[in-house]
């Protein structure tokens, strides 16, 4: 593609203390493009996606949205939908509740149909009005998904969505994330699980100790490249 | 030029600081009433003037790193408030033993006495805070708390001032007379605690700072040593 | 500023669904109260000297549970991220919280404040004005300090001390000042009589809430 890239990531350096949790990472994507990121735990995918998402600041380095810097860019952060293991639900408050805080957060117009649109979609409407402390992590879950979509965004950042949802949780989330890729959003995954990764994504990425030690399309066997980069020594 | 500027401090510091003894103990008259324990008073304000300096260094490092995150400028704001908490420790012990003897009394609630516990209380919990979370998060907390605490310090002593008027002091803080004789030492005093106070930071401050470089080139190998 | 009330309304809503949580901590207050007060020696005129300084002890360690409250409904789900992750600027997060524990606050001293009449032998109504005048100076102040600390130390492990640690030394002239409106208060004095002190806690109250949400946005930036 010869039009710019959508994001454009420079020299991301994360330092905490002593510890380097990315060292000097470059990364690009184009719109509409979905990428996977793969990685061991503690290999500094989290700290990427967060990075991304204009959660954290890097300790060197830039990131740019459409070209902008995403350093206090409001604007990004309205484009950006961000998932993570936490769910940032209130346990305290109902289902509706909680997607119609972020709803006045977010400055959404008509908030009330967009929100009971949401539920709808993520088949919560009958447990609108139940609390989410009740919910299970499969329900949990979905209802971030709503939250992170709620305002629309165009990026998508996903970390570890999987993790803790059963079978048929998966799937559903699978459905789901094909739909959005059809959509033209650009998405960021992060995951686990090496036999889904080919199917989520057009491109990967393998990330290991806060460096990306590979990237290309999402085809063939994944496992074996990943152990020859990422080696064996666990335990 | 600067290695010259780094040896003659520590050497003016030690050479003020000889001075000033010999001046406190030899040339300052002995005070008629108090004796001897009077030229507790030189340490005592010396220390105080310590302190006072070290923490307003913090607030200046805190508000510089606020602007451009320099680690040196977090390094130096941390120098500076381990030196001042020293300093603000002396005050309150060389306090309480000129106290003792001269009002029989060890510690009184006056303004002055009760915001340097508070001052103390309050660089101490800067300490705390700053060693409670890591890197980055713990120098941006230091920081703000750095100018918070600095900001209340007049507060506290005025509203204290305020308030023990209402309650007035059993015990007057009486005027100490000066001899003028006394003031060439408490001049010379203050010098040399001005310039320790200044050679403890700016050396606990250089620590820090090699303590970073040396994470640094752990993790890049091959990085200029010149930043 | 729409963030800011929309936080501070959910805050609140999850203030009143924990009910049976502020019962406890209510109880709480007034056993400290009950000890402070047993603890002064008996038939010494010093009880009601000291009642107002009581008072307001119980006041800032109910309001150091109060923020702590608040702030563990933050760290559950990392909510407080999510918060942070909106498009509003971080300073609505801020005010939200600062306007929702000064309501709390005020709600607790409200339900206290008979009790203490009670224990003090003294009318709730006495010197009303003026002891709650001080009531609203001291809070704001207490509040302002406190959401900054309390997110500063979101994270810190042994966050119940070190809140009060950084909280109560520069808290000190509200708790000074405090104590002077309620002792005016029950003396029957009024505001006049209170002097200077209603411009000191307010000056106070304003040079802090405007520094703490300047550095509000440095602290809570990763």
């Amino acid at each position: 593609m010869a039009d710019a890239p959508y994001l454009r990531a420079e020299k991301i350096t994360k330092r905490y203390g002593a510890l380097f949790a990315l060292k000097e990472v470059d990364l690009i994507l184009y719109q509409g493009s979905s990428l996977v990121l793969l990685g061991p735990n503690g290999a500094g995918k989290t700290t990427l996606l967060s990075v991304l998402a204009g959660r954290i600041r890097p300790s060197r380095g830039k990131v740019f949205l459409q070209g902008k810097a995403l350093k206090g860019s409001e604007d990004a952060r309205m484009q950006t939908g961000y998932l993570s293991h936490a769910s940032f639900l209130y346990p305290g408050l109902t289902a509706r509740e909680n997607l119609l805080l972020y709803a006045h957060l977010y400055g959404i117009r008509d908030q009330g149909s967009r929100v009971q649109e949401m539920l709808r979609l993520m088949g919560l409407w009958d447990r609108r009005d139940d609390r989410v402390g009740g919910f299970s992590r499969g329900m949990e879950q979905r209802l971030a998904i709503g939250r992170s979509l709620l305002h629309d965004p165009k990026f998508l950042i996903l970390d570890e969505p999987f993790s803790g949802l059963d079978y048929r949780s998966c799937r559903n989330l699978m459905d789901i994330l094909r739909d959005l890729r059809g959509e033209e959003r650009t998405m960021v995954i992060s995951t686990h699980d090496l036999d889904v990764a080919a199917s989520l994504g057009d491109d990967v990425a393998i990330i290991d100790g806060g460096i990306i030690r590979h990237r290309g399309a999402a085809e063939g066997d994944l496992k074996d490249l990943y152990m020859t980069l990422v080696g064996g020594d666990l335990l | 030029m600067k290695k010259t500027f780094d040896i003659l401090w520590p050497i003016t510091a030690v050479v003020t600081i000889i001075a000033a003894l010999g001046a406190v103990f030899l040339y300052a008259p002995v005070e008629r009433t108090m004796g001897l324990v009077q030229k507790i008073f030189y340490f005592h304000l010396g220390s105080a003037m310590a302190a006072f300096l070290a923490f307003t260094v913090v607030l200046v490092a805190s508000v510089v790193f606020l602007a451009n995150r320099s680690p040196r400028w977090d390094n130096l704001a941390v120098a500076a408030a381990e030196t001042g908490v020293l300093f603000c420790t002396l005050v309150l012990i060389t306090g309480p033993l000129w106290a003792r003897p001269v009002w029989g009394k060890w510690w009184v609630w006056d303004p002055r006495l009760t915001t340097t516990l508070i001052l103390w209380f309050l660089y101490v919990g800067y300490l705390v805070i700053r060693g409670s979370l890591p890197g980055s998060k713990g120098a941006l907390a230091g920081a703000v708390f750095g100018i918070l605490a600095y900001v209340d310090v007049p507060i506290v002593y005025f509203s204290i001032r305020w308030w023990r008027g209402i309650h007035p002091v059993v015990i007057r803080k009486g005027e100490v007379g000066l001899d003028p004789r006394m003031i060439p030492p408490l001049l010379i005093s203050l010098a040399a605690f001005v310039l320790l106070v200044g050679v403890l930071i700016k050396e606990r401050s250089a620590i820090g700072d090699l303590e970073f470089r040396i994470q640094r080139l752990e993790v890049f190998p091959r990085e200029d040593s010149h930043e | 500023m729409r963030a800011a009330l929309a936080i501070a309304k959910k805050d609140l809503l999850l203030e009143m669904r924990g009910r049976e949580v502020v019962v406890i901590l209510f109880v709480f207050a007034f056993l400290v109260l009950t000890l402070f007060s047993l603890s002064a020696s008996p038939g010494s005129g010093a009880l009601s000297e000291m009642a107002p300084g009581i008072l307001w002890i119980t006041f800032l360690f109910a309001g150091v549970l109060g923020l702590g409250r608040n702030f563990d409904r933050e760290r559950e789900n990392e909510c407080f991220q999510g918060l942070l992750l909106a498009p509003c600027d971080p300073i609505q997060v801020y005010w939200g919280k600062c306007l929702s524990t000064l309501i709390f606050i005020l709600v607790f001293q409200a339900l206290l404040w008979p009790l203490f009449s009670l224990l003090y032998g003294f009318s709730p109504l006495r010197g009303v004005v003026t002891a709650w005048t001080g009531f609203f100076l001291g809070d704001v102040g207490f509040v302002a300090l406190g959401v900054l600390l309390s997110a500063i130390a979101i994270h810190v492990r042994s966050r119940e001390v070190v809140l009060p640690l950084l909280l109560f030394p520069l808290c000190l002239p509200v708790l000074l000042g405090g104590v002077h409106f309620t002792t005016v208060a029950l003396a029957g004095g009024s505001l006049s009589d209170v002097g200077g002190w209603v411009g000191r806690l307010a000056a106070f109250d304003i040079i802090f809430f405007a520094l703490a949400s300047i550095l509000f946005p440095f602290v809570v930036e990763e």
